[in-house]
């Protein structure tokens, strides 16, 4: 590769994290450590009803028995979780605001930082918003423009105050708490994050959108997401997460669960660029998340599509249980590392109505001394008559210190579904550089093309009004340094 | 120790009082370590999908030597019945049945007259964590050392059968072969029974290619339906090597290969081709790993299967690109029919790249035949199983007719 075009990717792989900013507000943050008491006490500040601190104590007797899994392509120092504080609320949630201008303007302000300030959005087509700041939601907009239709679409803790009976029907029957390690420390402690319920017939008349930011200091994230589709429903929801600089490594373990009922769709778009850690691989989010869709009825569709260029490591599968006969699952991802980012990230697809049929199309670039891992698992159950799967897993690699590897997992039981898998491995070639010099296109700008148009299938997936978020995001990584 | 592991300390026992001359200080601690570690269960990751546990519950004899038997018994499972053929049964060198043909630059011995002890083989750490390689370690009393001299290339391909013989008989046959530099042979390694016998294989292969030496080289799996075969091979490849191999997988009721090329030579080339073909309640599981070490090689593979019944296919694919070994090639083929509604197939084509300038492809697919290629065959007058034949045949043919020796080819077509 010539110098120029050396240059350039070292710039890009030097470059900083440009969203890193420390907000000073007062939080309610409890001790730091882990006990049954701490989580009785989440229990009670957020005045849950009985059967949920159950579940969380159920939760954490299970977690007490686990261990951490190790079967991730990824190093880090063993966490303590009792060094971790469990709960941080800013204080202004105690007394709710009742329109924006209630709201902090400390918040508002972060918010204009990262070129998403509320006001606009509201104006903006249609985009409602259930901002997260730390662990419980602030602002919510145009819920009463969405109460019209009969969507709920709401805070965590404010769901499991006014519509108990749902939490309560759906909670836990995609990710069960004892699904896994990271799954069962979220169930017993989780604070906060989104609901949405699309009732039976309703096309969600406008995009969700939730912000996910990280705060207080020594603040594990674990949120909770709950999405439910009813009977010929459709809800596009979309996800962004951008997050201060600091030192100290933050866990955060999420858990997403998507229900779809016959003919439901439900679209779930996701950028995350939280804090990946500086150039020498200190700091930066442990991002351990447990993501799943059940396409429960007949007919259904559960679409992940992600772009992830944040985290210090990602640890995230999205998948999609294929019950329904002739449901269909998809997972389009983007996944960005660079400096000494560590990323294992891919999908599941579990087959077992018959005629179920699921795409996988994952684009990982890998530079610096990042390692980028594809994992993925594409089972056929017996009774998964003519399903059928296709999946391309592409890796660019930038840089011969960083690694790119894949793990598909491809498990057929039955003799009527079909399964290919196709995956590469390369790097941006120099005759693809050549081309583009010789045509006037500097090598800045020629790198940029082609990662863009590595990644285009992926991007041309997301919604609209997502489109200018993630490009905006992958430009942060990729302008000024690569094109 | 624990309790299930009691057949093997028997079987263990009766090799110490056969020939405790024999034993060397090396097999006793492999043994010991062995014990130690137990078979492998499907907790571990690289056992995720083929259970062991039916060792558990089967008596082992061991073999004190080559039993008398009439040729005529085996004849079948000879392919060519003129070419250079070593032949081993239950474990032990049988020079009666054998043909030598001292073709100039071949020099073969077996095993057993070597006086150093085989655990010196065995100097990586990898083997001696491994619990089959352990057992092997322990049970190998007997196999092939060969060695193709500097410059010569043997006119005719070299044949080598372990052919076990008796209920319960334990072997691990070893198989030793150096390819001097710039020497280039053809060989073919059988595991075979007569009747329909329950025993255990544990082979284990190692072959080593010097600079610019090239190997075909042929393993067929054939072991008698009730029979389990766990073998692990190993190939070290110098500078400019090429490395043919075939892994066909017809008998045993469990078969297992392990095969791991080292390409720690640049210009070394592997090309590495597998044909699976399961029936009844068969469990074949391929384990391939190519590790390139070096800059400038490239490797190949390409397995297909055909799953019938309710057989289980298990394959991982492996490319493994080393930080310094920069413009490395790597293609990864798997191909699977599944022919019957029972039928399974796990597969898991991994690429695992820590160098930049590289070029690795993979590929999948698992499928049935073809409904329209089937019609059509139907309507110009042959029956369903004549056309499904037919088909299967062109699908294995692809692995099948690139053989270079045309006695085998033949053998595996007919």
């Amino acid at each position: 590769m010539s110098q120029d075009a050396n240059a350039v990717i070292d710039d890009y792989i030097q470059q900083d994290y440009q969203h890193g900013f420390v907000t000073d507000i007062d939080a309610d943050t409890l001790p730091p450590g882990l006990n049954e008491d701490v989580i009785r006490a989440i229990s009670a500040k957020k005045n849950e009803p009985a059967f949920l601190c159950e579940w969380r104590l159920q939760a954490y007797r299970h977690w007490l028995t686990l261990e951490e899994p190790t079967w991730a392509q990824v190093n880090f120092p063993p966490i303590d979780y009792q060094a971790i504080s469990y709960y941080s609320a800013p204080k202004q949630a105690a007394n709710a605001p009742k329109s924006l201008d209630e709201v902090d303007p400390e918040l508002l302000k972060t918010y204009e930082k990262l070129g998403i300030p509320l006001y606009e959005q509201e104006r903006l087509a249609g985009v409602a918003i259930d901002a997260v700041f730390d662990s419980v939601s602030v602002a919510t907009t145009f819920k009463d423009k969405l109460a019209e239709v009969g969507v709920i679409f709401c805070s965590f803790s404010e769901a499991v105050q006014n519509h108990p009976e749902l939490i309560r029907q759906y909670l836990g029957t995609v990710v069960p708490y004892k699904d896994n390690f990271f799954a069962a420390l979220n169930s017993a402690v989780f604070t906060d994050g989104s609901f949405c319920f699309i009732p039976k017939g309703v096309r969600c008349p406008m995009e969700l959108s939730t912000y996910f930011r990280i705060n207080a200091s020594n603040t594990g994230q674990f949120e909770r997401t709950l999405v439910i589709a009813e009977e010929g429903s459709t809800v596009s929801y979309l996800e962004g997460c951008t997050a201060p600089m600091r030192d100290e490594n933050q866990l955060h373990a999420a858990v997403v669960e998507l229900v779809a009922l016959d003919d439901a769709n439900i679209k779930y778009s996701t950028v995350q660029n939280w804090y990946p850690g500086d150039k020498d691989g200190k700091g930066g989010i442990y991002n351990f998340v447990t993501k799943r869709g059940q396409c429960r009825g007949k007919n259904s569709k559960i679409s992940w599509t992600q772009v992830e260029t944040g985290s210090a490591i990602t640890w995230k599968y999205p998948s999609v249980i294929l019950r329904g006969d002739n449901s269909v699952g998809e997972f389009y991802s983007i996944a960005l590392t660079n400096h000494h980012q560590q990323a294992d990230t891919g999908t599941k697809m579990v087959h077992i109505g018959k005629n179920t049929s699921s795409t996988i199309i994952s684009k990982g670039i890998s530079a610096g001394q990042a390692q980028n891992s594809y994992r993925g698992l594409v089972r056929m159950l017996p009774t998964a008559e003519n399903a059928r799967n296709y999946s391309q897993c592409d890796s660019l690699l930038m840089g011969d210190r960083c690694g790119a590897h894949t793990f598909p997992y491809i498990e057929t039981k039955n003799a009527s579904s079909q399964v290919e898998h196709e995956a590469s491995t390369a790097k941006i070639s120099e005759d693809q550089l050549f081309y583009c010099q010789q045509r006037g296109i500097d090598v800045e700008e020629a790198v940029g093309l082609i990662v863009n148009g590595f990644c285009k299938e992926v991007l041309r997936k997301l919604p609209m009004e997502f489109a200018v978020e993630a490009q905006k995001l992958l430009g942060i990584s990729l302008e000024g340094s690569i094109g | 120790m624990s309790v299930e592991l009691k057949n093997f300390n028997n079987a263990f026992e009766q090799l110490t009082a056969k020939q405790p001359s024999a034993l060397h200080a090396e097999q006793k601690a492999a043994f010991e370590r062995f014990l130690a570690i137990g078979l492998p269960n499907r907790r571990v990751e690289a056992w995720k999908y083929t259970d062991v546990s039916g060792l558990h519950t089967q008596n082992f004899n061991i073999a004190a030597r080559a039993p008398n038997i009439d040729a005529a018994k085996f004849a079948s499972v000879i392919i060519d019945k003129q070419a250079t053929a070593f032949i081993f049964i239950d474990g032990h060198y049988a020079p009666a049945h054998s043909l030598h043909t001292a073709a100039r630059g071949v020099d073969f011995a077996p095993l057993a007259t070597h006086q150093a002890p085989l655990q010196n083989l065995f100097a990586d750490e990898a083997s001696n964590a491994a619990p089959f390689s352990l057992l092997h370690q322990s049970f190998a009393q007997d196999g092939t050392t060969l060695r193709i001299a500097k410059d010569t290339a043997p006119a005719t391909p070299i044949y080598i059968y372990y052919i076990s013989t008796t209920d319960n008989v334990l072997t691990a046959p070893h198989t030793h072969i150096v390819i001097e530099a710039g020497a280039k042979a053809s060989i073919v390694e059988v595991y075979a029974s007569v009747d329909n016998i329950t025993y255990l294989t544990n082979a284990n292969t190692q072959l080593h290619l010097h600079e610019n030496a090239s190997l075909q080289h042929h393993r067929l799996q054939q072991e008698s339906e009730h029979a389990t075969h766990i073998s692990q091979v190993t190939v070290e490849q110098a500078r400019g090597s090429a490395f043919h191999n075939l892994q066909y997988d017809n008998g045993s009721a469990l078969a297992r290969t392990d095969l791991q090329v080292n390409l720690s030579g640049s210009g070394a080339a592997c090309y590495l081709h597998g044909l699976y073909r399961s029936n009844d309640k068969q469990h074949h599981d391929n384990q391939v790993r190519v590790s390139h070490h070096v800059s400038d090689c490239h490797s190949e593979q390409h397995y297909k299967g055909l799953i019938n019944d309710q057989a289980t296919a298990v394959l991982n694919g492996c490319i493994h690109v080393h930080p310094q070994a920069q413009k490395t090639t790597a293609k990864q083929i798997n191909n699977n029919l599944l022919l019957s509604p029972r039928a399974e197939i796990n597969t898991k084509p991994q690429l695992e790249i820590y160098a930049d300038d590289v070029k690795c492809n993979h590929g999948a697919t698992v499928g049935q035949l073809d409904e329209t290629a089937l019609f059509y065959l139907q309507s110009r007058g042959l029956s369903h199983d004549e056309a499904k034949g037919l088909l299967t045949d062109a699908f294995a043919g692809e692995i099948i007719a690139p053989i270079g020796i045309e006695a085998l080819r033949d053998y595996l077509t007919k």
